[in-house]
């Protein structure tokens, strides 16, 4: 310990007081004081800070947000296709495509085809063809998910895009819809 | 002497500081000079020891840690924490290694065996109103070393890899999800991603082999300490309205030294006569309850298999996917709404555990079963475990595809 340093307790010089019985701030002490504790605590809760920043992920090793499902005639009308990768059904109407979530807004369980609609079989919750819900615990409808069709003709599905179940894409006459930029963004 | 027996005799010395205590001076000093000897008082209440005291549950709850401790280590040994392996390295326990199965289901019915053992020691320590002053902070570590319990077991179960294990942990995390602010966060760094996969098992393993059993084993020294330091055992004559309301008497130890003796000269606050030797009174029930306790859970290893469900197919769960029996009251709850009955209802139930006795202060019906002066707690304690065993028993029974009502006794239900 260098001698500059109060000793607790102990008048350590006539024209000063100590730490613990004096009436008076030197500035050393004051220093000292505001020092050591922003040091104290800016080291430690920095070290906690970057330790626990630590176990969140940068880098997912999750599917893509944009998934490739093939040419629209893999898919024939009327058909509800599901995609096991990313939980999703793939649903056609005549030259129009929609792509709806199968995960359970509820707790994230996959929900089954059913009747008319869909059926989670974690906690019950009944579903309509365009996902609303007609009874159990879910929260909120089905997500469904932009489509796009690629410079090749093949659909995308980006499950970064949130639509309305009315919104249909049509295919067919002239590739209409966004360019396929490969690969996906991370989640 | 000869000199063998002579360096024995120095090393057997250097280790046990005294031998087998024959007076009562030296079962004493036994309890004092050794480290496994001294987490015990050297003299315990006579009533303490009655077993309709304890039903030693406490003792029954901290020897199936060990026996999961000891197990979940050998364990260790064959299982790979990683989504290729685990399920058949579980499964290799049961074909490959030599008792492997008798490992395995050693470690489960012990864990399944110890949410009983700790919800019961929790009702009769309710019960018998023994978290007052000075105990409050001691009934905290238990709520504490409770919820431990269960996070142990939660974690636990996504380790097989199976089925259940990832639909379990899929919905149960999906719960914390729900919690307002921090939900989401919860959930992302609990799975280490958006969706159960290895980052997510390595995580539980981690949680379930070191960070938790550590936390547990720190927060049982405390509470063992704590029941010493607390004065032993709540009993009964602490239950007199001569202390002011709401202040905490003095912690008293648990022996003085005047007490050591079985002199007949009466001693401040406390009779020698209502007091043992913990040595040998307590030691030999600490042994037998140990015995039977190892025993039951050898016996339940050797008749009943631990299941292992289908290897976990992260795209469809099964139907119904139900949750450990002990989660399923949560899972019925749940069922209805994930909010309130997976966040709000919990969490007050859990602060209410640990305000209470802060909140119930009177110093009425300490140290004996069912005080009729605790009507009110008690009756209120005994309704919310009654709430929880029904829920249990219709998602168990009365649940089937989808989640639907079904009467058990119908055909095919
Ligand atoms: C790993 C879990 C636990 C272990 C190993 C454990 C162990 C023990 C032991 C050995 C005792 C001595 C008396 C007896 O056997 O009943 C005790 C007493 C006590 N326990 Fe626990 N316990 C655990 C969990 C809990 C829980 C969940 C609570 C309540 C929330 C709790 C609250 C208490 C209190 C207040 C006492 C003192 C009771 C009295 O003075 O009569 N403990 N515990
Ligand atoms: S996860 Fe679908 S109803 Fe609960």
């Amino acid at each position: 310990m260098s001698k500059s340093l109060p000793v607790v307790g102990q008048e350590p010089s006539p024209e000063g007081r100590s730490l613990k019985t004096g009436r008076k701030w030197r500035r050393r002490d004051f220093v000292l004081l505001v020092f050591g504790w922003i040091g104290t605590l800016g080291s430690l809760s920095a070290a906690t800070l970057a330790g626990m920043r630590g176990l969140l992920p940068n880098l997912l090793d999750e599917p893509n947000q944009r998934f490739r499902a093939g040419k629209p005639e893999d898919y024939s009308d009327g058909s509800v296709a599901f995609l096991d990768e990313i939980r999703t059904f793939l649903i056609r109407k005549g030259d129009g495509f929609r792509a709806m979530s199968g995960i359970c807004t509820h707790l994230g369980c996959t929900v089954n085809r059913a009747d008319s609609g869909y059926r989670c079989p974690c906690h019950g919750s009944l579903f309509d063809e365009d996902g609303n819900v007609l009874s159990g615990p879910a929260p909120r409808a089905l997500d469904s998910f932009g489509i796009a069709q690629a410079r090749d003709g093949r659909l995308v599905i980006d499950r970064g895009r949130s639509v309305s179940p009315e919104e249909f894409l049509v295919v067919g006459s002239g590739g209409k819809g966004l360019e396929d930029r490969g690969g996906g963004e991370q989640a | 002497m000869n000199p063998f027996r002579r360096f024995w005799q120095t090393v057997y010395r250097s280790v046990f500081r005294v031998g087998i205590p024959k007076t009562n001076l030296g079962r004493a000093q036994a309890m004092v000079s050794s480290f496994l000897l001294h987490l015990h008082p050297a003299k315990v209440r006579r009533d303490s020891l009655r077993p309709t005291r304890t039903f030693g549950l406490g003792l029954i709850t901290l020897y199936l840690f060990i026996i999961l401790v000891v197990s979940g280590v050998l364990l260790m040994f064959h299982y790979v924490p990683s989504v290729e392996r685990a399920y058949d390295s579980v499964r290799d326990l049961s074909f490959v290694v030599t008792a492997g199965v008798l490992l395995r289901n050693c470690h489960r019915w012990a864990a399944h065996l110890m949410v009983v053992a700790i919800v019961l020691h929790m009702a009769r320590v309710f019960l018998m109103g023994a978290y007052k002053a000075p105990r409050q902070f001691n009934w905290g570590v238990g709520v504490g070393l409770f919820l431990l319990t269960l996070f142990l077991s939660f974690t636990g179960y996504l380790l097989p890899w199976d089925q259940l294990a990832f639909w379990a942990i899929t919905v149960g995390t999906s719960i914390a999800a729900y919690a307002p602010g921090v939900g989401e966060l919860t959930r992302f760094s609990l799975l280490g991603g958006n969706i159960v996969g290895q980052a997510s098992l390595l995580r539980f393993y981690v949680l379930h082999v070191v960070v938790l059993p550590a936390a547990a084993i720190l927060m049982i020294a405390v509470h063992l300490y704590r029941i010493r330091k607390d004065g032993g055992l709540a009993h009964p004559d602490e239950d007199q309205p001569t202390v002011e309301e709401g202040e905490a008497p003095p912690p008293q130890k648990s022996y003085g030294l005047m007490a050591l003796t079985e002199s007949s000269t009466p001693y401040v606050g406390r009779d020698p006569g209502k007091e043992v030797f913990a040595w040998p009174h307590l030691l030999i029930r600490e042994v037998l309850l140990f015995v039977g306790t190892f025993s039951v859970v050898l016996l339940l290893a050797i008749f009943f298999d631990a299941p292992l469900e289908e290897l976990a197919n992260p795209i469809h769960p099964p139907n119904p996917a139900k949750a450990p029996w002990y989660f399923l009251a949560l899972q019925e709850l749940v069922a209805h709404s994930a909010f309130l009955g997976g966040v709000i209802i919990p969490g007050a139930l859990v602060l209410a555990l640990i305000l209470l006795p802060y909140l119930d202060r009177r110093r009425v019906g300490i140290g004996r079963w069912f005080a009729r002066e605790r009507w009110l707690a008690n009756g209120t304690f005994l309704l919310v475990l009654l709430a929880l065993a029904i829920l249990t028993v219709i998602a168990t029974f009365f649940r089937g595809p989808n989640w639907d009502w079904v009467w058990p006794w119908a055909a095919g239900g």
